[in-house]
């Protein structure tokens, strides 16, 4: 049976108020609530589970930390999402800073027995998870991946995790018509995507 | 399933409506179809082509580590006393900002102090060399007459003064051309 929306609001602001005056118990069942959406949420942006973990996990500890600021403008779990979308956009630019300064894996390596060929390990997965890793919902995750950092959440948002345009808005901090308007070019941009690696 | 009925799927349901069963039956199809594919990410439907449930469970440990985190961490700030003593009464949020509230603010006394100046400039001051001043006269002229006006006026024209003249039967001129 669904839950009613209007007391899961009542009970997510009593919660609120209670982890404001510093109980850590009623944190806890917030961190229980919205654990799982979080969660799905960042995997989905960022497509590395480990990684996922630790931005969702941050992202409860932030929301820990601000939640004196916390003012009631938006829901709790809009503000949420908010935090986690900034955390994550933090993540893919320290990635992109990290591969920018990448060494060359063709390098040798400077031995007191002279150079040596540069050994890596082969991480490749197996025949059955090669073909596994091929399937299309692979290929579109990896796709929704490179969607840009400014596409990428709304798309997520509105059509993997069922959020409104105004719940969107408000997480992220921009108008309504912005909104709209990156849905369709991450829908375009994705559906360009999947064409070039020619799942479509 | 057939591009009919997946279509028909996608458009009538949401991804929270459909059972495992149908999320793959949707996504086995878009695999195959092209169109049905690109018809899906047009429309919304995109959780069809992941064929994955809405929502994933997070980690098991999930809950543990970040109240652990937590505890590591100082107590948020305690709101003050003062907060504890409004706060029922102060509004959720505000309508405008403070920074809204500044500007207005700014902007009223500037509109107030110019207006002041203007006042006091256009109230005190006249060229004397201009070519149409005005007679400036106290509240004793609402108690002569107009003859009397005009008589004066024509014996100081006649004189070519153009000094403010001393007072002279009550009526105070402070310059004038004509």
């Amino acid at each position: 049976m669904a839950k009613d929306p209007q007391s899961s609001a009542l009970q997510t602001s009593a919660l609120v108020e209670r982890a404001r005056e510093g109980d850590q118990r009623a944190f806890e069942a917030l961190v229980d609530l919205y654990k799982d959406k979080i969660y799905t949420y960042v995997s989905r942006m960022l497509h590395d589970p480990v990684e996922a973990q630790d931005i969702a996990q941050d992202t409860f500890l932030r929301a820990y930390q601000s939640l004196p600021r916390f003012r009631g403008a938006s829901s709790f779990q809009t503000w949420l999402y908010r935090i986690a979308s900034n955390l994550v956009i933090d993540s893919v630019r320290r990635r992109s800073r990290r591969q920018a300064g990448a060494v060359s894996l063709d390098a040798p390596v400077n031995t007191e027995d002279g150079e040596l060929a540069r050994q890596i390990p082969d991480e490749r997965r197996g025949p059955e998870q090669l073909a596994e890793s091929t399937a299309v919902q692979e290929q579109v995750k990896q796709a929704i991946a490179r969607l840009s950092p400014k596409l990428r959440p709304v798309l997520v948002m509105y059509d993997l995790q069922g959020m409104s345009y105004q719940e969107i808005a408000q997480a992220l901090g921009c108008p309504l018509g912005t909104v709209k308007s990156r849905l369709f070019n991450a829908r375009a941009q994705l559906e360009e995507l999947l064409e070039q690696s020619q799942v479509l | 399933m057939d591009c009919r009925q997946c279509r028909d799927v996608i458009r009538t349901t949401q991804s929270h409506e459909r059972d495992d069963a149908l999320c793959e039956a949707l996504s086995a199809h878009c695999r195959r179809c092209p169109q049905c594919a690109r018809f899906a990410i047009r429309t919304g439907g995109l959780q069809a082509l992941l064929g994955e449930p809405e929502q994933q469970a997070a980690p098991p440990e999930f809950t543990r580590g970040v109240m652990a985190a937590v505890s590591g961490l100082d107590k948020p700030a305690r709101t003050s006393w003062l907060d504890r003593l409004i706060g029922p009464l102060r509004a959720p949020a505000p309508l405008v900002s403070l920074r809204q509230v500044t500007a207005v603010a700014a902007l009223v006394l500037m509109v107030a102090t110019g207006s002041l100046l203007l006042q006091r400039t256009l109230g005190t001051r006249f060229p004397t060399d201009s070519p149409a001043t005005t007679i400036a006269a106290t509240t004793d002229v609402a108690d002569m007459d107009k003859a009397f006006l005009d008589e004066l006026v024509r014996r100081h024209q006649a004189a070519g003064v153009v000094q403010p003249l001393a007072e002279d039967e009550g009526m105070r001129l402070v310059s004038y051309n004509y």
